[in-house]
């Protein structure tokens, strides 16, 4: 199996299979265009991802790496946030911390999939509460003055999906 | 360091930049486009720059570890000459600090702020971008930038939303500030109620309320839709119009109107001037309402696009940058309106009664050369046939017929169809002479649909689709009958040696088998 090494922000080097590597669309990219080589032994720099959550992404690629290319989004389709599988639900058992290190990284090396189930994961943790819960999970300061939380309220009575 | 070592640094770094990250320069020119675009549109709003993914290693480190967001942000910063930010008033401390630091001072910088980095001779692509969260920051989730929270916001309904933009500032103003806006529209609805309902909701109290509100608003919705009642009287509209109309409607793409209840000429008339003072509209929709009123003032807007007008009501209009138009013909042929329809590319035609009340004459002078899709009766077809420019056709290539039947034996309007490559019929019966005349008319047919829920079609018409033989797209959405149909009945379709696409829908005979080609 090919395979190139990938280098973490801390210079940690990661021998990956090229597959899995490329599943990542950032890295693809990188390799069609810089025309780098399978089994070159130059590193391909990471710099925004570091050793502890290129390690994380890279066993997610692994566990996806036979998975269906996903499909472009289509805006008319429904966002479903109920359907991660088990495996991905325990794979996300982090804290807060890792969970957006792992969100950044996504989007940073372009992984649908990751970033899907990622963003999905944050959205559940948002789904049916009410601000103050919101505010408490995140610990977020409310920095709204009272008649400005009142204005926000009356203006979202008007508001409607376009 | 000096300004052009400075120079030279950051432009070696753009190089090196660019070439770990082939879409680096790109992503950053969108993001500064984004930007460019986003501050037309809000005057007085904060800026808030979507950030690609950018090597944060152009300026010297970056996060110090998996859970801890950055502390400090040494490197370079403070040797470069120019240096901008972008951030709220409370920002402004952490900008001086910057500005006075020297040496290796360890910068200290406020939450979320973003520090846009120029060279000093900037070009197009000398702007980097970097992003740092604050000192002694326990909110990990201000760690991601803005579209990623807009992904998020994208699987949440709109309820949930709806909360989430109660939570703070920042989460509100990426939701109804940003270019997310656009995912929602603002609707006043101003209901045509009974007068006790009216009563209970548009007390004075009420009125002044909902005008307060509006007075305050900060958000520059996108998308507008607003119904107005008779039950509002002149003065109430006044108010609340001078409200919306031009601070909100300024920033308006989409606007739908339901006037059918209003009674008041002076409310219509200030609302269609209104339009004609809007910069940024786009989209224009009548979708109920009434003209009772005669001598209107033509409705002139230079940025219209898209043009749909209810049957009952037919404004004279001016839009040169016209492309679409959906509504009765008549509109199309009224007197004192220009009738030449330069950019105007697809029509849809709702209703069949005006065209009798129509002077053929003016149907004469219409223009509208770069037809490419036509949707209505073949009947408004047929009309146009033989009233119109015969340069309506000339570049018909989609065409999606209503009739409820196709009873009318006018073959003669079919030829001039010879250009058209995607024909959608919406009828629920058809005539036998018809599929035979399509097949004559339309040598260039590619792609046919039939869209009706039910189409009762003798055997013997359907057999008749074996003509088309260039036929790569047949779509039935579905297809009953209630002739008996011999089992092996041959409809002809493995003739249709180019199709690419066959679908005879759920109701497919049963019994008989289909040839499909191989």
């Amino acid at each position: 199996m090919p395979t190139i090494k990938l280098q973490s922000s801390d210079g940690e080097i990661f021998d990956t299979d090229v597959q899995i590597a490329k599943c990542s669309g950032t890295i693809k990219t990188m390799l069609e265009d810089l025309g780098m080589d399978e089994g070159d032994d130059e590193a391909v720099p990471l710099p925004n991802v570091n050793s502890a959550i290129l390690r994380k992404v890279l066993q997610w690629a692994t566990y996806h790496k036979d998975d269906p290319i996903p499909v472009e989004d289509d805006d008319s389709k429904e966002k479903r946030t109920d359907d991660i599988s088990s495996w991905d639900a325990d794979f996300l058992k982090v804290d807060q911390g890792t969970l957006f290190e792992l969100i950044l990284a996504a989007n940073y090396l372009d992984i649908k999939g990751l970033l899907d189930v990622t963003c999905k994961t944050v959205a559940n943790m948002i789904k049916g509460k009410t601000p103050e819960e919101i505010r408490k999970t995140f610990n977020i300061k409310n920095d709204f003055t009272p008649s400005e939380e009142e204005q926000v309220r009356k203006e979202n009575e008007w508001c409607e999906e376009k | 360091m000096r300004a052009t070592a400075l120079r030279d640094k950051i432009i070696s770094e753009r190089a090196r930049a660019r070439a770990q990250f082939p879409h680096y320069r790109r992503d950053c020119l969108k993001a500064i486009k984004a930007n460019n675009t986003r501050s037309q549109h809000q005057h007085q709003q904060q800026q808030q720059l979507v950030v690609p993914p950018v090597p944060k290693n152009v300026h010297g480190t970056g996060r110090t570890s998996a859970h801890q967001p950055l502390k400090r942000f040494h490197g370079e910063v403070e040797n470069i000459s120019s240096l901008t930010c972008t951030g709220t008033a409370e920002h402004s401390a952490a900008l001086s600090v910057i500005n006075s630091s020297s040496n290796r001072t360890a910068i200290t910088i406020a939450s979320h702020l973003r520090v846009c980095i120029e060279s000093p001779e900037s070009d197009d692509s000398a702007v980097f971008y970097t992003e740092m969260a604050s000192l002694d920051s326990e909110t990990p989730i201000d760690s991601l930038p803005e579209e990623v929270l807009c992904m998020i916001f994208d699987r949440l309904n709109l309820r949930n939303v709806k909360t989430a933009s109660l939570t703070c500032r920042k989460w509100h103003d990426i939701i109804f500030s940003s270019a997310y806006v656009n995912r929602f529209k603002l609707e006043i609805r101003f209901e045509w109620s009974t007068i006790a309902e009216k009563c209970a909701e548009w007390s004075p109290r009420q009125m002044k309320k909902m005008i307060d509100t509006l007075k305050h608003t900060q958000r520059f919705h996108r998308n507008m839709s607003l119904r107005i009642s008779h039950t509002l009287t002149d003065n109430d509209f006044q108010a609340f119009w001078e409200c919306l109309h031009p601070r909100v409607t300024e920033h308006i793409n989409s606007l739908q109107l339901d006037i059918m209840s209003c009674s008041s000429q002076s409310a219509i008339l200030a609302i269609l001037n209104g339009i004609t003072l809007m910069p940024k509209l786009r989209s224009l929709s009548f979708d109920n309402c009434s003209s009772p009123y005669y001598n209107l003032p033509i409705l002139r807007n230079a940025t219209v696009n898209h043009l749909k007008m209810h049957d009952l009501c037919v404004f004279p209009f001016d839009m040169p940058e016209l492309q679409s138009f959906e509504g009765p013909a008549s509109a199309l042929a009224q007197p004192n309106q220009p009738l030449v329809y330069n950019n105007l590319k697809h029509i849809t035609i709702t209703e069949l009664l005006m065209f009798y009340r129509t002077i053929p004459t003016r149907w004469a002078h219409v223009h509208m050369p770069e037809i490419q899709s036509f949707q209505g009766p073949l009947y408004a077809l047929t009309q146009l046939d033989t009233i119109a420019q015969p340069k309506v056709f000339a570049k018909l290539k989609r065409v999606t017929l209503t009739d409820c039947l196709m009873r009318f034996e006018n073959q003669s309007s079919l030829h001039r169809l010879a250009r058209v490559e995607t024909l959608h019929l919406s009828i629920d019966a058809i005539n036998d002479w018809f599929l035979p005349a399509v097949c004559e008319a339309c040598p260039a047919l590619k792609h046919l649909y039939f869209d009706c829920p039910w189409l009762d079609i003798y055997p013997a018409t359907l057999r008749q689709l074996s003509k088309f033989v260039n036929l790569r797209h047949l779509v039935i959405s579905s297809i009953e009958t209630s002739y008996t149909l011999a089992v092996g009945f041959d409809y002809g379709l493995s003739q249709l040696t180019q199709l690419e696409l066959l679908d005879l829908g759920s109701y497919v005979f049963a019994g008989p088998k289909l040839k499909t080609p191989s």
